[in-house]
């Protein structure tokens, strides 16, 4: 079953308004209205207040939604995305002391400068990326 | 060759521009709409300022700003529009490659 409905019929089990449950976790009623009807979905510290609040177990709550499990699992996956960013971090800083190094070393080597500067632009649009992807 | 050369540099800025161009409307959707998700007043403006600044500065003040903001609420549309836009910004960041690319190889054959 999704989670929506599962939200809705034990909300109605315990015989609470949806303004009321609003109320106790400091949302609107349109965000609960929202993931009941499946339009959103409660991040996970707004689970773990509803499982509380409906007296039902994550397990109960969670289980069988896969759509629910995908948007958790990209929620709480933040290391994985910290890890991009500082390898990012590591490469941009990298390639330029080897550009700043091969500059001053070997200035006649212009085409290794050239594919060390090409090698910076790629490196400096990843961590862009990575940096964007995180809004 | 030289014209050869001038011919890659030209290729390279207009891809480079459109690129830049086409990016940078990418993020200011994309800020535009997580700003309007967290509730934060004038989402446009903050979707502007995000775009402003030739280090990202803007977009490092946003990350700031939001920080004390959590998502109230965020509809499939929306989340949609999200993921929509980092896609697309990273197809505009391809083409910001290749022009840059084309432009640093012209300039250092020439």
């Amino acid at each position: 079953m999704e989670i929506g409905k599962k939200l809705k019929e034990t909300r109605r089990k315990v015989d609470l308004s949806q303004e009321q449950v609003a109320e106790k976790l400091f949302v609107s009623r349109q965000t609960i209205s929202n993931w009941e009807n499946e339009r959103s979905y409660p991040d996970i510290i707004s689970i773990i207040k509803l499982s509380d609040l409906y007296e039902i177990s994550l397990d109960e709550l969670l289980k069988g939604d896969q759509k629910m499990m995908e948007h958790l699992e990209e929620c709480t996956n933040v290391v994985e995305s910290n890890k991009k960013l500082i390898g990012a971090m590591i490469l941009n800083i990298l390639l330029f002391l080897i550009m700043l190094l091969m500059a001053t070393l070997m200035p006649d080597r212009i085409y290794m400068l050239a594919v060390d500067f090409s090698l910076a632009i790629i490196s400096v649009a990843f961590l862009l990326y990575q940096i964007v992807r995180r809004i | 060759m030289e014209n050869i050369n001038m011919v890659i540099i030209a290729i390279g800025a207009a891809t480079l521009i459109v690129g830049s161009t086409f990016s940078v409307y990418q993020l200011y959707k994309l800020v535009e709409t997580d700003a309007r998700c967290r509730g934060l007043k004038y989402p446009k403006a903050w979707g502007f300022f995000a775009t402003c600044g030739n280090n990202q500065s803007g977009l490092i003040l946003y990350f700031i700003k939001r920080r004390k903001h959590p998502i109230l609420n965020i509809t499939k549309e929306q989340k949609m529009i999200i993921d929509d836009c980092k896609k697309k910004f990273g197809i505009g960041l391809i083409f910001i490659i290749l022009g840059s690319v084309m432009c640093v190889w012209g300039i250092f054959l020439l």
